[in-house]
């Protein structure tokens, strides 16, 4: 047990300093005559003779204090009488001092004196100074602080100059520290002396405040993760601020580092640059061809017709506008030889957008759900813009936004994230959005038919060729939290027969869940690798958990290769990447589809851009959205939202929300099936931690004896002060306390006894050496003699190697 | 003229002229209630003179919350017990006292003082003052002691001891009761006595003083032959040897007197606290002085007399700490104690009274001497001319509240048990 004995002496004497002196009230006193002076200065005439009065007042009233009071012989009768009369009398002509100076002023020198109520507050001052001086008693004290605080008050009350308010705060400060201190005095006889023991150990209780800190900076960054990374206002840089600032990446300082499209786009004023005039923007199309490649041909088998020239040339230009349109993706491309970087004609510029917000994160522009002859295409049968509502127009934070959809609170988390998206070289009507996406703003847009539905769900601009370039689109999304589908006792365990008044129709749910016409037997497939995902019952596993079971296995397993696509003349991809493993993403996600849909889960192929943070430009606080971003996934119907999953090894998983209960009762499980799975590791790892624990001590000092071999190489005064660190710190360590009022000699004698392998000559030395450099003056604090350098030397040596040696004995190494 | 006319100045200052109002108004003479004056008052400035003022109304409010939200808070998360070493001592003696705190709060709380009976709070050696304690750490358990000799016999402590706090600025004080384990009880001071009457009895008990009757405890008085039944540890073999037949030693017996002790409980009620105190510290020195030398004990308080038993000496002790004259009218205590003494004493046992009034005491003594004897009259007056610390007649001795029982009390009793047992036990009768 931990005691320290404490008699805090030097607080009583720092805080009694004021009182043995007698000088506080009295201070306050000078500081309140200070407040009438300037009151006074104000309004006289003859500046000079009031400065000369007060001047030779206070010399007076502090020399009578110094001389007289303070210094007075209390216990002689005869000398106390004369005192008190003779300050009696001095009182009573310092009161009248104003009253006689401005009669000495008017009739002498001609002067107007001082107005009659400055003449009464002066004479009031010259009360209140005179209290002070000859304060003695604790009521007198009382009396002088009473009168000293009512002229302060009346003083800044009745005066405008800016003195008198700066005055007031040094007078209010040192009136709290007079009566702290006279308190404090009236306490300081009767302190008696303490043993403490503390309740809690104090290393306990800064690991609670850490981690109370840490738990705290966690949950509000996890709340509120954008405002913790652009700090808006806080930093200089951050903008926000009504000076003009050129480092600011925002508000109204901005602009001068940032001009518009010198090298990259970062801003969207007025801009005249001849990048933004002749530049050739890239549609999906365009960018899919350039990154994933031209798709291969297809072999179609004709029929045997008449050929008619007008039909044939409009099924080549419809073929070519569902491409172009985004309504078909050929699964079976050819990837380009060479740089497949790709480089937009008449600009430096590689970003397609930019984006603010957390990243990463799926930005989808197109989706699929039907897959033939190894072609995506969007089906005419869906229409899902006729099941999302019309948009909204909604006010918040003074700007118009629009509420496009709502989900099922289960699936979602309530709080939602903020992103903006700010379109430079990109053309489509589509606008890139996360899947669950629910508002969205334009700046002064405040239509809500400018924004409309895709047949395959996508939010869009009808009535447009694309969205403009440079338009800023800000969103709110929602955060799937997919906690409950992991439940097996909760009511959306079941994807694959998903009925309500918020899903999809069934006949379209069944087309989600059409498989794709493959040779691979990819439900077989799909079921061993969920047997083998080790989900502990396979059976019991909820729809979720055999989707994660299949993504997690093809990213485990599967490489992503751009380059490994199938030969051209490959009629079924889904079965030459299951037998290759390793493929391009489009292709991965492919698969994913097939297998998802292959259990009955609605499934589709989703393509847009992939936001990655590695190209986070922390100066403009947005990421930089390149064609090589451009990102195939997939897509899950989860009672109303479609829920993106990424079964592709390379890109980092969709976020999802989880709160701790939730991460605590997954990382539960995730042990238990770790420790199932692996019984002997576990075993290794708890023998060993058992063991680490039952040894801390001794581990620990073996650390310390490391740590401290280095200091072999300091000089020798060095090595001393660690050597006292080094028997500390092992103290620490097993624990021992140190006893009240122990000396230093007391305790390094202890300490050497048991913990140094030197003789007991060379511990007096090392002791003397020890008190020579605490208590010996600054000169020979450092000396060391000849004599005394082996001895000192060998302790040290000793006390180092016994902290490495002894925890190895079997004994216990202390006694 | 000049001191005539301060001091008239200084009358006319102090006058109370209504008294009335006081109740109303004496919150003004609080710190606390200066700080309010001064914020209304600086509020009133601020509202009609100038808005400057509204500064020392900010200054003078954070001042008074501070002053006032600080010891609240300081003492919510504060607990304490107090306890004694042993929770018995005589007056005067000097006993531990210990008070223990526990801190909850995560931050240490400074400038408390201990609100407890000025008796225990000042050792013999000081004069009374408070007890205070400078810090109290953060999340601690805290032991603070000092040594208390409480002067007057009681049950400590008379009131709920309290922890308080005035700090930073002792503007406002809030108080946190402490916990009190075992009351202090604190016996009458008991003088230590060395003489003792020649023990008269004539009962031969198994315990006692020893007599120079025949028996076989205390030191052998002689020799005599041996009959059945005697000790062969007592044979005196020397004798045996030049009388040829056995010798055996004959050795003390074993007796107890009966000594009738009343406290004069008319006299008490009349009495001042220190006459009391006095007596009762007479009647406890007695007993216990009594019952060492394993004389059998009685005692008279409020007129009805009891046994002291030695083995109960920490009930009847702790029924004398508290013991205060019955404001009772009881009929002439003297006469009905020395009647229940006449009714119930022995033959041969001595009686004593302790009274507080000479004059009563002697007009008792000879009523008393009527119905039945009092051995010895204890009188405790105030008037130190008439207490020498000296027995001024046969039978009654006159003891001084002025003086210390510890430095009289002993002088007289040893004359009191220098006289011959006629002398001094029948002089009264």
């Amino acid at each position: 047990m931990a005691t320290s004995l404490r008699y805090d002496a030097y607080r009583q004497h720092s805080v009694r300093i004021m009182k043995q002196s007698g000088w506080g009230v009295f201070a306050l006193a000078l500081l309140a005559s200070l407040s009438v002076f300037l009151l006074r200065l104000q309004a006289s005439t003859d500046r000079i003779w009031l400065i000369a009065e007060s001047l030779v007042v206070v010399v007076l009233c502090a020399w009578v204090r110094w001389r007289w009071i303070l210094r007075a012989d209390q216990g002689d009768a005869t000398a106390t009488a004369r005192l008190r009369g003779w300050t009696m009398g001095i009182g009573v002509a310092l009161i009248l001092a104003p009253w006689l100076s401005r009669w000495v002023q008017t009739q002498w020198f001609g002067n107007m004196g001082e107005a009659t109520e400055l003449v009464w507050l002066a004479m009031l001052q010259m009360a209140a100074l005179w209290q002070a001086t000859v304060a003695t008693t604790s009521r007198q004290d009382w009396l002088s602080f009473l009168m000293s605080c009512f002229l302060v008050i009346f003083g800044l009350a009745t005066s405008d100059r800016a003195g008198m308010v700066q005055l007031v705060l040094p007078f209010a400060v040192f009136a709290a520290w007079w009566l702290m201190s006279r308190y404090w005095d009236s306490i300081e006889e009767g302190f008696i002396a303490s043993e403490s023991v503390p309740l809690v150990r104090v290393r306990l209780l800064v690991l609670m405040v850490l981690a109370g800190l840490g738990g705290l900076v966690v949950a509000i960054a996890s709340r509120n993760a954008g405002q913790i990374t652009s700090l808006s206002g806080f930093m200089p840089t951050s903008g926000g601020q009504s000076r003009g600032e050129s480092w600011a990446r925002q508000g109204i300082g901005d602009g001068d580092m940032l001009v518009a499209a010198k090298d990259e786009a970062y801003t969207f004023g007025p801009v005249d640059s001849e990048l933004f005039m002749d530049s050739e923007v890239p549609s999906m199309y365009d960018l899919v061809s350039e990154i994933y490649g031209d798709p291969v041909p297809r072999q179609r088998q004709y029929a045997r017709a008449i050929s008619l020239e007008n039909q044939v040339d409009e099924a080549k230009e419809e073929g070519s506008e569902s491409k172009k349109n985004s309504r078909e993706f050929s699964a079976h491309r050819r990837p380009k030889q060479g740089d497949t970087s790709f480089r937009p004609k008449g600009s430096d510029s590689k970003a397609v957008l930019y984006f603010v917000g957390n990243a990463p994160l799926h930005l989808r522009l197109e989706s699929f759900d039907r897959f033939e002859e190894g072609s995506w295409l969007q089906s005419d049968s869906l229409d899902l813009s006729r099941r999302a509502g019309e948009p909204v127009l909604q006010e918040l934070h003074l700007k118009p936004w629009m509420v496009l959809q709502v989900f099922p609170s289960e699936l979602i988390y309530p709080v939602r994230e903020r992103i903006a998206t700010k379109i430079i070289q990109f053309q489509s009507p589509r606008l890139l959005s996360p899947s669950s996406i629910s508002h969205v703003h334009i700046d002064r847009v405040d239509q809500p038919d400018f924004f409309g539905w895709t047949r395959d769900g996508q939010l869009m601009m009808p009535n447009r060729a694309h969205v403009p370039q440079l338009t800023v689109v800000h969103q709110l999304y929602a955060i799937p939290q997919l906690h409950p589908l992991r439940r097996n006792d909760h009511p959306m365990r079941h994807l694959a027969h998903q009925s309500s008044a918020h899903t999809l129709p069934s006949d379209w749910i069944a087309k989600y869940t059409q498989p794709p016409m493959t040779a691979a037997d990819v439900r077989a497939v799909a079921q061993g690798w969920i047997a083998n995902a080790g989900v502990a019952d396979p059976e019991a596993a909820t729809d979720w958990q055999r989707v994660e079971a299949i993504v997690r296995h093809l990213r485990a397993t599967f490489e992503h290769d751009p380059s490994a696509v199938p030969p051209d003349d490959a009629n079924d991809v889904i079965e030459h990447v299951m037998q290759q493993q390793r493929g391009p993403d489009y292709l991965i996600a492919t698969t994913a589809v097939a297998m998802i849909r292959s259990l009955g889960i609605p499934c589709r192929l989703a393509r847009g851009f992939m936001v990655s943070p590695d190209r986070y430009d922390r100066r403009a606080g947005q990421t930089a959205v390149l064609p090589e971003d451009i990102h195939t996934w997939a897509e899950v119907y989860a009672h109303g939202v479609w829920i993106p999953i990424e079964p592709t090894g390379t890109y980092p998983e969709p976020r999802e929300h989880r709160t701790w209960q939730h991460w605590a009762i997954e990382t539960g499980w995730a042990i238990r099936d770790a420790i199932r799975n692996h019984p002997g590791t576990a075993a290794a790892i708890a023998v060993c931690l058992m063991l680490s624990v039952y040894f801390r001590q001794r581990i620990a000092e073996l650390l310390l004896g490391g740590v401290f071999l280095a200091t072999c190489l300091m000089p020798l005064p060095w090595r001393i002060l660690a050597t006292i660190q080094l028997l500390r710190w092992r103290m620490w360590v097993w624990g021992e306390s140190l006893a009240p009022r122990t000396t230093i000699q007391e305790w390094l004698s202890t300490q050497l006894s048991l913990r140094s392998l030197a003789p007991d000559h060379d511990h007096g030395v090392f002791i003397r050496a020890v008190q020579r450099m605490r208590y010996a003056p600054s000169s020979r604090r450092h000396r060391i003699d000849e004599d005394e350098l082996h001895s000192l030397q060998r302790v040290c040596r000793s006390v180092c190697w016994s902290t490495l040696l002894r925890p190895l004995s079997l004994a216990r190494p202390r006694l | 003229m000049l001191q005539q006319w301060l001091r008239g100045l200084h009358g006319g200052l102090n006058h109370d002229f209504c008294p009335g109002m006081n109740r109303y108004v004496y919150w003004l003479k609080r710190p606390i209630g200066w700080v309010v004056l001064a914020f209304a008052m600086s509020l009133l400035l601020g509202i009609y003179v100038s808005h400057q003022a509204f500064l020392a109304s900010g200054a003078i409010a954070a001042i008074g919350v501070l002053g006032c939200a600080w010891p609240w808070l300081s003492t919510l998360a504060l607990r304490g017990e107090i306890h004694w070493g042993p929770n018995r001592c005589e007056e005067g003696d000097a006993i531990e006292s210990t008070l223990t705190i526990v801190n909850r709060w995560p931050f240490p709380v400074w400038g408390l003082v201990v609100d407890v009976d000025s008796d225990l709070s000042s050792s013999a050696a000081t004069q009374p003052l408070n007890i205070s304690l400078s810090k109290i750490p953060a999340l601690s358990r805290t032991s603070f002691r000092w040594h208390a000799a409480p002067k007057s016999r009681g049950v400590y402590p008379r009131r709920t001891p309290r922890l308080s706090t005035a700090f930073p600025f002792g503007i406002w004080s809030c108080h946190q009761p402490l916990e009190v384990r075992d009351p202090l009880i604190v016996w009458p001071r008991m003088t230590r006595l060395t003489d003792v009457p020649p023990n008269q009895g004539d009962r031969q008990l198994g315990i006692g003083g020893t007599t120079d009757r025949a028996g076989s405890d205390g030191d052998w008085i002689g020799v005599r032959p041996f009959r059945p039944g005697d000790r062969l540890r007592h044979v005196h073999w020397a004798q045996t040897a030049r009388r040829d037949q056995l010798i055996v030693f004959e050795h003390q017996s074993l007796s107890k007197q009966t000594i009738s002790i009343a406290l004069d409980t008319n006299a008490a009620q009349a009495a001042t606290p220190e006459q009391v105190d006095c007596m009762v510290r007479i009647l406890a020195s007695m007993a216990t002085h009594f019952l060492a030398h394993a004389w059998e004990v009685r005692i008279a308080l409020d007129g009805a007399w009891r046994p002291l038993l030695p083995h109960q000496k920490h009930a009847w002790l702790d029924e004398l700490a508290q013991w205060q004259p019955s404001q009772d009218g009881l009929p002439s205590l003297s006469r009905r104690s020395a009647s229940s003494m006449n009714r119930s004493s022995h033959a041969s046992g001595w009686s004593m009274n302790i009274t507080a009034q000479p004059a009563l005491s002697m007009s008792s003594r000879q009523s008393i001497e009527a119905v039945d004897r009092v051995d010895w009259t204890w009188c405790v007056g105030e008037d130190t001319s008439r207490a020498h610390g000296e027995p001024i007649g046969r039978g009654f001795s006159m003891l001084s509240v002025s003086e210390s029982l510890d430095a009289t009390l002993p002088n007289v009793w040893r004359q009191v048990c220098a006289m011959t047992p006629t002398d001094s036990i029948r002089c009264a009768s």
